[in-house]
């Protein structure tokens, strides 16, 4: 089996497999009932299914939603989990003596089944159908197939789908990006752009197709394929020249001009990291679903006030993971971009590159000066309670907005409610439990008086307590005494402010946050004594400057290895199948 | 199409054999890359048959005229037999215009001399 690791040690690499999918969506409950398919056939693992993975197969119609969700036609236990086979081959003439097809039901009457399907030597036709549809079900029979063999439905989509491979594909070109290293900064958008030869005229359908249809890419060798890459459509398809073009974008791109609000935390004994980071990127990115992996450690003992500015979700993201080490600590997955994920304790992966693998190579050395700046908070808090009653009912839910609607610290109620929900620094929501007269306060927040010796540091007045505030960097304000702080501070101000960009053969399993391990050659100028010559000196010819023969020039390669944590990666699949990349990188473990 | 070894097929026109008509497979290398230790490296795609020149010492006056109406379109397919003795059907598209020279009379009849035409192959095959 070849792997990309050992291709990319060759002179010549093998082209890789590439393929690229679009599918419109469907989330209707939908039933498929295949006929004439053999129930007992068990060489389907023998099958060359392609590059397609079984997530795709699964999808089956459904795609992939905004969530990442894919719901199967086909259930796991089903003996056909990854398609239905003819129960005959076909004849000479191509018919099959026992009719084959699938009886679909769905809620809605589709005007196009998509069939991908398969010949048993791994040939692979897509079909379009426009069904006539009985009842909310329609019956697709499929009567000719490449005489002698069986034919082999191994997905079927609701709606139009387009499949593009080696064979029509002109170009692939990504940019995955995910938080990036630098100080500060945004979240940036992973993109795809795929050209595809089609000479089959679809602009009465391709207009119609709305943005935010699922997206997919994977590439490599048999065996040896990149992750399933999930994009969304960010732009109409266009047709021009027999040249379908098609633009999509990662799940993040629905973060844009999304704002999280303000927000107060009393930031309690046994609270951790997790706390502290994740409920803010949490916060950043509610306006789309998001997976968690693993369970953070806990960090933090002691009690602080937190106050939260209100932020662009996309700064939120990068500045939080920014404060995090890749190692052990959350780890923030976009680019797989149908469901972000944040992880704990997963480290990305390592990879190796050798000098041989590498084009050109740039050193860039970040002017960092200034960047780290203290943010003066805008609200400070003030024990004034303010105070709304309402009359209950029990068992009804209310909401309560303090006037006047500014931030508000620990908001409480009285008396006890069945359930609670502070909604965001004003409002706030309960269930009654009892036909009483409810009272809702809080502490209001006010922006300026701000302490003049320790901007840091306000005293709220009445209860004579001093209160730390964070605005948007934890680890300024954390008392020096917190491993907490430690921790972030030193993360940020260890960074190193080297960065790498290379061209490179190209591997599509790197993403962004792995770590590289790469061989970096550079030629140096030597002068050595002429007895001493190594026989991988490439000399100059410049024996007339010492004539007396003592010393030579000569050019000496250097080798070696820096560690380095991927900020974006492009990969360019390009005309003739070849694969090139470029690399940016952060010198260390970020 | 008439026996192989005095005729090839373009464009479904019979035009006798070229001079020296030897298709060639190349390997299909793209994106070449010096690396950091000065090596090339490359990603090979199968295989194509290398551009060809056709030449004709000498071509009969019908012959000629099937030639030109052979490569009147740009792109067409070639049919001829390859080393393994068996007929290949490639597409072809037309690189440099037909060479006519001055024709020559024998016999009644008008010969040209020296006709050459250069064909490129665009497809690329996976298989050896």
């Amino acid at each position: 089996m070849a792997t990309i690791i050992d291709e990319n040690r060759k002179h010549l690499r093998r082209a890789l497999r590439v393929e690229c999918g679009l599918q419109e969506t469907s989330d209707e409950p939908t039933s498929v009932t295949p006929f004439g398919n053999d129930s007992d056939y068990i060489g389907l693992a023998n099958l060359d299914r392609g590059m397609i993975t079984e997530t795709v197969m699964d999808l089956a119609g459904s795609g992939f939603l905004n969530n990442g969700d894919a719901v199967p036609m086909r259930t796991e236990s089903d003996s056909f989990r990854y398609g239905y086979i003819s129960e005959d081959v076909a004849r000479a003439d191509g018919t099959f003596s026992t009719p084959f097809g699938v009886t679909i039901a769905a809620g809605k009457a589709w005007e196009y089944v998509t069939l991908d399907v398969m010949g048993q030597h791994g040939d692979k036709r897509v079909v379009y159908v426009k069904p006539t549809w009985l009842g909310g079900s329609a019956t697709i029979e499929l009567d000719t197939w490449t005489p002698g063999e069986r034919a082999y439905i191994v997905g079927i989509y609701l709606g139009h789908a387009w499949l593009w491979s080696n064979e029509n594909l002109l170009s692939v070109n990504l940019d995955l990006r995910s938080v990036n290293t630098e100080i500060g900064g945004e979240l940036e958008v992973s993109s795809i752009e795929i050209q595809a030869y089609e000479t089959t005229d679809y602009t009465d359908i391709i207009g119609y197709i709305p943005t935010g249809e699922p997206i997919w890419y994977i590439a490599g060798y048999v065996g040896d394929m990149s992750q399933l890459r999930k994009f969304y459509l960010s732009e109409t398809i266009s047709w021009d020249d027999n040249i379908l073009t098609i633009k999509g974008q990662d799940a993040s791109m629905l973060l844009e001009n999304v704002e999280v609000p303000v927000d107060c935390d009393n930031y309690g004994a046994g609270w951790d990291l997790d706390y502290v980071v994740g409920k803010r990127i949490r916060a950043a990115l509610a306006s789309i679903t998001y997976e968690e992996v693993g369970a953070p450690p806990q960090l933090y003992a002691g009690s602080q006030e937190m106050l939260y500015d209100a932020k662009a979700a996309r700064s939120i993201i990068s500045e939080y993971t920014g404060l995090l080490r890749n190692e052990n600590y959350f780890r923030v997955t976009y680019v797989d971009a149908g469901r972000p994920t944040l992880t704990f304790g997963a480290v990305g992966r390592n990879w190796t590159i050798y000098a041989d693998e590498i084009g050109e190579f740039d050193v860039i050395v970040e002017n960092n000066k200034n960047k780290l700046q203290m943010v003066l908070p805008d609200y400070y808090m003030q024990y004034n309670d303010n105070v709304e009653e309402v009359k209950t009912t029990s068992g009804k839910t209310y909401f309560v907005e303090l006037d006047p609607p500014i931030p508000y610290n620990n908001i409480w109620i009285n008396p006890t409610p069945t359930s609670s929900e502070e909604i965001n620094c004003s409002l706030f929501k309960f269930k009654a439990a009892a036909s009483t007269t409810y009272t809702v306060g809080g502490y209001e927040m006010l922006s300026d008086l701000i302490d003049a010796n320790n901007p840091y540091t306000v005293n709220g007045s009445g209860q004579g307590e001093t209160y730390r505030f964070d605005y948007d960097f934890p680890l300024f304000v954390l008392d020096d005494s917190q491993s907490l702080t430690k921790l972030s501070l030193a993360e940020v101000i260890k960074r190193s402010n080297i960065c790498y960009e290379f061209t490179y053969r190209g591997n599509p399993h790197i993403q962004p946050r792995d770590v590289l391990n790469v061989e970096i050659a550079t030629w140096v100028d030597v002068m050595i004594p002429i007895s001493g010559l190594w026989p991988e000196i490439d000399l100059y010819p410049a024996e007339d400057l010492y004539p007396d023969g003592a010393y030579k020039y000569g050019r000496q390669m250097v080798k070696t290895w820096e560690t380095m944590t991927v900020d974006s990666v492009t990969l360019e699949h390009g005309e003739g199948g070849g694969l090139s990349s470029k690399i940016r990188a952060r010198k260390g473990t970020v | 199409m008439k026996p192989w070894l005095s005729y090839i097929n373009i464009n479904g026109y019979d035009i006798p054999y070229p001079n020296d008509f030897t298709p060639q497979k190349v390997p299909n290398i793209v994106n070449e890359m010096t690396t950091l230790t000065g090596k090339v490296v490359a990603d090979i795609n199968g295989w194509r048959y290398a551009d060809m020149e056709l030449t004709w010492g000498t071509l009969l006056n019908g012959d000629l005229q099937n030639l030109l109406a052979a490569i009147a379109s740009p792109s067409f397919q070639v049919t001829f037999k390859d080393i393994d003795g068996t007929d290949h059907t490639v597409n072809a598209v037309l690189k440099g215009r037909a060479n006519v020279k001055t024709p020559i009379f024998h016999r009644n009849m008008t010969v040209w001399k020296n006709v050459s035409i250069t064909l490129s192959f665009p497809d690329c095959y996976e298989d050896q």
